[in-house]
Parts: C-alpha cells; structure tokens; sequence
C-alpha cells in the first residue's frame, strides 16, 4: 500500500532573515578545478574590508553561521584572525576548501580560532595531481584522509562538495555509502549539480541591458547535456539507492518556483547502523523554536549527536518514528548497539544559479549571499559583478516573444 | 522613527508557502482611478479558466485566504460561485472591490457563499462621481457607510485599501484616527503608496530581450517626487502623531532587500480605546503555531475579537505586555471598561512594483502572487505579462560592458 508522504518544509529563510553568509577571502587557488566558476582577478583582499563585510552581513542577514570562501582560503595568510573575527561575533565560521595545505597543525590552530565545520571540496572532476583519472569511488580514500584527520583532531564538523556531472550522477551512491558507514565523522554531505551558462546560436547574454562577450567568461559551456544534472534527478538516484530516507525541507528558485535549488535529507543512525531519517516536522520545529529562542534561525547544530532523545521526535514526526521502530527491531537483534552514539548526518543536492525558461533562476532564501561593494548578491554572480558590472541575464534580440506556457509546473 | 530591523519579524512567507494568493475574475471597472495599474483587454473571463487558476493557485502556493481581484469583482455576474468554489476549499475568500455595486442583499448572498472578507478601496483618487473634490478626511465618511453596512452584516471581516499619493499623504493620521476608532468594525487597512514606471532620460525598458515603447504601457510621465512615497516615510508621518505606533512584521524588497515593502502595525483596542500593538513574537507566533498545527501560514484570523486572553501574550512579548499595563491603568480609572470587547486591527503600508537603483523591486514573499498561464507571477506585473508577455525591465542606456 503507498502511503502519503508528507511534503517537505519550505525553509523559513529570506533575504533579510538567514542564518547563512558568504565571504570571499581570495580568489587565488593551487588547484584547476575544470567547473570552477572563480576567476583570478584581485588575489587576496584586505583583511579591514573583510572584516566590514562581515559586520554588514550580520546586520543585513540576521546570519550565524558565515562561509569563508575563495578561491582556496586556506592560502589566505590571515585565515586565522578571519575566523577569529567571525567567532568573536559569536557567529559560526566554516571553511570551504579542497584541503590540500591542511596540516594538523594549522588545523589545531583554526580550532583554537572557533572555526565550527571544514567544507572539503573532493570529487573526481577536479583532477588533482595525484588522483587524476580516479572514479568518485576512489575519491572516497581522499575523502577518507581528511575525515580521519578531524576525527583525530576532535570537535570540528566536516563536510563535502562535490560537483555531480553528468558522468558521475550513477556514482552517488558509492559517495553516500561511504558517507553512511562514516556518519560519526562526516555531518555534511552537498551533491551540487552542473551550471553555467550555455552558449549556443541565437542565445545571447547580456549585463545591465548591454550584450556581453561571454569567451570571457571560463566555465560557460556550448554542450547542453553537461547542465542535464537537476535536484529531481539526484534526488531519484538517492532514492532508488536508499529507500530508507527522504528529503525533508527545500528552498525553491526564484525565477522558476517548481523547481528545488536545495533539497536536504537528514540521515539518523549509528557508526554500524542507519536507521532512516527525520522529516518535514522535525526541521519545522527546530527551525521555529531556535529563532524564537534566539532570534535568529539555525546553519547546523553545534553538535551532530542529539542522543537516544531524539526518537522523541517521532511524537510529532512520522520520519523519526519510522526510524524509531528500526532502532527498536535491532536492538533485538542486537542488544549492544543500545550504547552506540546516535548521529545526524545532513545530505544536500543542489542545482545552483541557471538559466532557465529565459530567465536567470537563484536560489530562493539563498544561504549563501555575500556582500559586493555594498550590495548583497548571490555569492554564485560574484564573477559576473566582477567581470560585467552586474548580474548576467539572457537576451534573445532577434527572435519572436516566447510568451505563455514556458514552466513545467 | 522607530523602525529597528531586529525588532521586527520577516515573515516566513516564499514563493511556494504563502497564506495570500491572488486571482481576477475581470478587467472591467465602473470606476476610473487615477493610480490603477489595470489594462481594459478581455472583461469577464470564463468561470472554468477562474477555477483552474484557482486550483493551480491553491497548489502551489498552500494558500490560506484568496483575494479575488480586477477589475471590479462585484460586477463579474457568477461572482458567488466564484466565493463559494473557493471557501468550500477550505480557503478564506476575500473580494477587493471598490464598493459602488454592493447592495445589503448581495452581501448576505455573499456571506451565505463563505466569503471571509470585504476589503474596500477607497480614496480620493478615484473620481467616484458622488466625491467629486473631495479630501480624504471627507471621504471618511464614504468608508463609514461600508463599514456601517459590513457591520450591520455580522461575520464577515471588513478591510480598506487607500492609494497614498504625494497631495493625499498628509492625510494619514486623519485615516488612521477613524481606523482607531471604528477598531471593531475594522479589521483591516493597507496604504499603499502610489508608484509608476518612471520616465528617466538614459533609461530603456525591455521586455524579453526587446526594447518597449513604454508609452504604450503607460502614458503618464510621471514626476519622481509623485512616486518616491516610501513605507518608512509613510510610518514616519503616522508615528508623529500616534507615538504608540510600532511596527510588528514586515516583507522586504527583492532587489533592494533593504527596503520594506510591507510593514505590519497591529493595533489592539476596544471601541473606546486603542490600548497598544502586538510585537514581533506575537506575529511569529502566530504565523509558527499555525503553520505547525495547519501546515500553512495564517492571512488572518477568523475572528478578530481576540478577547482579553489576548494578553496572556504579556510573557513573551513585550508590546502586548506594554498594552495589557495600559489595559489596566485604564480600567482602573474606568471600570466598565473591563466588560469591553478587546480587538485586533492591521495597518498595513505597501510600496508596491516600483523600478529602484535601475531593477525591478518586488515584495520577497509577496502574497498576491497569482496563477497565469502555466505559472505564478506577481499580480502586480499582470498586465506586463497580459500586453507584452514578459516582466518589464529598466535597461541603462550605455551601460558597461
């Protein structure tokens, strides 16, 4: 018998009320990722500027957790003092980074700074020496490293990016297997699709109504099917693999309402054991009870093991009770796996800045958003502020309005 | 002026979970207002295609309450099958009309089909041929006899709708005093300023990659202090003259996410006195609590005779806890005024549509949005979409490249 299943919770983020930020320490970087969308245009910015952006995003986002982003910032030679800045805001810093200059020192020292969670960007795309022509199963061994090296060192959260083509959409599950059997070390999991802009005849872009000279622009791709990855079709890969969770809450796009920029799952289980997931009610509930408490709403919990209380949930959440009665089943089977510590692990599929239907597609309630001489954008746009004066749009001078029907809704 | 951010509560209103929805049932007017954004292109549309947005709507957007719009409704002729179908969805029906076709027997038949709602545009900018010059202090009296009639009426919820224009804003405190004091008749009040595409030399405008002649949207060059009436402004003058007026919620704009577009002021009294307004936790609570019970968030409550329970809120919210004091000083000096009926009142100041800083600035989680042709756009660009098929934009002429 099919059972209904609830919708999932829109987020309740908006522009001016998120718990996430962005900031970009340098645009520099000692890899060539091949759908890197940055380009190498200031190098390292001054630490007094950052430090403004960061003050301005508090006050214009009503954030508490802030990115620190690039570029790789982990060549940035104030890294520390920016994370100490951030903490000492009582905000929440993370790194993203592709971990190539982490060492266990500078991690003890970022860990001293307040730094809460490292991003570590790891697919196979990204050809690093050493790992060149490796499947996303083998990336898993890297993956491996750097999940070790937190665990080792204690306290910090560690999560991954990793860019889904095309050619690699069949391999999310040995990516999400691995994540599994490794849910004490690794909270965070992003699958992030594919996007740029597509160069085809009859298209044209253009920026503050003038057309632009999109050769200038790296990462645009004239091969429609490299942007054929959407959130649906990781989402089915997902669910064909793992029947046992599903996604609680999404953010929309902006352009294009019917199509999920941001679907997150949030796997429940043990270092031996997943036992399902939480649903819609759960993050419902935490997200309106921690902005009534503290004002504000919640990046990530400080800590990934909510204990045994958990299953609690399953009072008001049909997800977590479902996960209840597999950890009750078990436990008959196997009685020990009472003392196992009980984890979150938290897996987003992301479809990021497009063009869909003629019209440019963000992400609503963007988590990422950033300052840019004193405007907030999409932190996804920065390069096409930098480079163009203002976001990209896309022209079709000489052909007939398309109006009417366009969305699939 | 008292409009600190962090004390005010964004709404958690999206695209795609929103308590207010929008469909028109006709482009036909007996009026001709000076500040109408409306085109005259098909008339009454056809009850099926009504009811298809009304579902599409529904579903997309988990709607709470459904304002049906125009044109002017009332003169649309299956208008309470149109009610009916929507409050047997378990929607709450709103009908914005300006009023001159509502007679006491349509609005029992109205009531009778589920209709929650009147909400009145009123002002001097309309022209109504029995106000010819009038001010909007004269005018008053014209949204008297409505809510005299809604009153008479019982169990529907009676709200106004003013266009604020440069000439007009002085005016107000005037509209806000008779608001205060008919709290219990009205329920409900959005000053919105007035707003146009502006005519600015070095400016283009384009819709789909085409350059538009803009004049055959909009013939009136207007002047840009005409249409630079902002909320801020507006709270300002209102604030001046009622220092217990503090905002609660508001929306900001999409592209200039500084700004609000929508800001919420809601007034708690009983006939005799205004006692005070709800604070930001009230409005979050009340838009939490109803989603987690109703899985959709709240337009408005059912009944606006909150009761004196109302100020139990005093633990949680410091502006309903400033109001209940004010509550019981004035009871003790008076104590019949114990036994009076304790109301809830919004006073909403909108910016709408407006092209600032060169962008197109939109409500962030506006709610009016409406279903049209396979998708849902904001009501107010309807007729951008309806002429030339697309959302106008302001393009700088010479802009860098």
């Amino acid at each position: 018998m099919s059972v209904p299943v609830a919708a999932p919770y829109r987020f309740p983020w908006s522009k001016t009320d998120n718990p996430g930020a962005w900031v970009e320490v340098t645009d520099e970087c000692d890899l060539d990722c091949p759908g890197c969308y940055r380009h190498r245009l200031e190098g390292h910015r001054p630490l007094d500027e950052l430090k403004r952006d960061i003050l301005a995003l508090r006050k214009a986002l009503n954030c508490e957790r802030i990115a620190i982003a690039g570029g790789e910032p982990l060549l940035y030679p104030q890294l520390v003092e920016v994370v100490d800045f951030i903490a000492r805001q009582g905000m929440k810093p993370m790194i993203l980074t592709n971990g190539e200059r982490l060492t266990p020192d500078l991690l003890s020292e970022l860990k001293k700074a307040g730094l809460k969670l490292f991003y570590f960007h790891v697919d196979s795309g990204q050809q690093r020496p050493g790992w060149e022509g490796k499947t996303e199963a083998e990336m898993n061994g890297l993956r491996q490293k750097f999940a070790d090296l937190l665990w080792e060192a204690g306290g910090l959260q560690c999560g991954y990016n990793i860019t889904v083509s095309p050619s690699t959409l069949s391999s999310i599950p040995d990516i999400l297997s691995w994540a599994r059997a490794n849910i004490h070390k690794v909270q965070h999991v992003s699958l992030i699709s594919f996007r740029s802009i597509l160069l085809q005849d009859g298209w044209t872009y253009e920026v503050n109504g003038c057309p632009i000279d999109t050769t200038r622009f790296h990462c645009a791709t004239a091969n429609p099917d490299d942007l054929d990855v959407s959130v649906e079709k990781m989402a089915e890969v997902v669910g064909e693999a793992f029947p046992d969770i599903r996604p609680c809450a999404f953010l929309n796009g902006t352009t294009s309402p019917g199509t999920y920029k941001f679907l997150i799952y949030l796997v429940l289980g043990t270092k031996k054991k997943i036992y399902g997931c939480l649903g819609p009610k759960t993050v419902e509930l935490v997200q309106v009870f921690y902005h009534f408490a503290k004002g504000h709403y919640l990046s990530f919990q400080d800590k990934a093991t909510p204990g045994k209380k958990v299953f609690l949930l399953g009072l008001v959440d049909r997800e977590a009770r479902k996960s209840w009665s597999r950890f009750r089943r078990s436990l008959f089977r196997e009685p020990r796996g009472t003392f196992e510590k009980i984890y979150v692990q938290c897996i987003n599929l992301q479809q990021p800045n497009e063009t869909l239907n003629g019209k440019t597609n963000l992400c609503d309630g963007c988590l990422n958003m950033m300052f840019y001489h004193g405007q907030l954008i999409h932190s996804c746009q920065l390069d096409e502020y930098r480079l163009f004066g203002g976001p990209i749009q896309p022209g079709r001078p000489n052909k007939k309005d398309e109006s009417g029907p366009q969305e699939g809704l | 002026m008292n409009l600190d951010r962090r004390s005010l509560y964004r709404f958690p209103w999206s695209q795609t979970d929103n308590p207010g929805s929008w469909v028109e049932v006709t482009d036909d007017c007996d009026l001709t207002c000076e500040g109408c954004y409306r085109h005259r292109l098909q008339g009454h549309r056809p009850m099926e295609a009504v009811k298809d947005d009304i579902i599409a709507n529904h579903r997309l957007t988990r709607c709470d309450s459904m304002a049906i719009a125009g044109g002017e409704p009332l003169i649309y002729p299956q208008i309470i099958e149109v009610v009916d179908f929507i409050a047997k969805r378990g929607i709450k029906p709103v009908i914005l009309t300006n009023g001159e076709k509502l007679t006491p027997e349509l609005a029992a038949a109205l009531k009778k089909a589920g209709l929650a709602k009147f909400h009145f545009h009123v002002d001097s900018g309309q022209e109504r041929p029995a106000w010819k010059g009038a001010n909007e202090k004269d005018i008053n009296r014209l949204r008297q006899h409505f809510a005299d009639l809604i009153w008479e009426l019982g169990g529907v919820q009676c709200g106004f709708n003013v266009t604020v224009y440069r000439r007009t804003l002085q005016y107000l405190p005037v509209i806000v005093e008779w608001c205060r004091a008919n709290i219990h008749k009205v329920h409900h009040i959005s000053l919105i300023a007035f707003r146009l595409i502006p005519f600015e030399a070095g400016t283009e405008y384009w819709v789909n990659g085409r350059k538009l002649d803009i004049s055959s949207y909009q013939t009136r060059r207007p002047d840009p202090g005409e249409i630079n009436i902002t909320t801020e402004e507006m709270f300002g003058l209102i604030q001046t003259h009622f220092p217990d007026f503090r905002a609660c919620a508001y929306l900001s704009g999409t592209s200039a996410p500084q700004t609000y577009k929508y800001l919420i002021t809601a007034h708690v009294g009983s006939r005799r006195k205004i006692y005070g307004v709800l604070g930001a936790k009230t409005m979050e609570a009340v838009q939490v609590f109803y989603h987690l019970a109703k899985k959709r968030y709240c337009a408005f409550l059912k009944n606006p005779v909150a009761g004196k329970k109302l100020f139990v809120l005093s633990v949680l919210d410091r502006e309903v806890r400033r109001a209940f004091g004010t509550f019981v000083r004035s009871s003790v000096k008076n104590p019949a005024r114990l036994l009076d009926r304790i109301y809830v009142q919004s006073i909403h100041l909108q910016q709408p549509n407006e092209i600032l800083d060169g962008r197109v600035n939109l409500c962030d989680g506006c709610a009016n949005m409406m279903h049209y042709q396979g998708r849902m756009i904001h009501s107010c660009q309807l007729d951008e979409y309806r002429m030339f098929g697309g959302e106008i934009v302001p393009a700088r002429h010479g802009g860098e490249a």
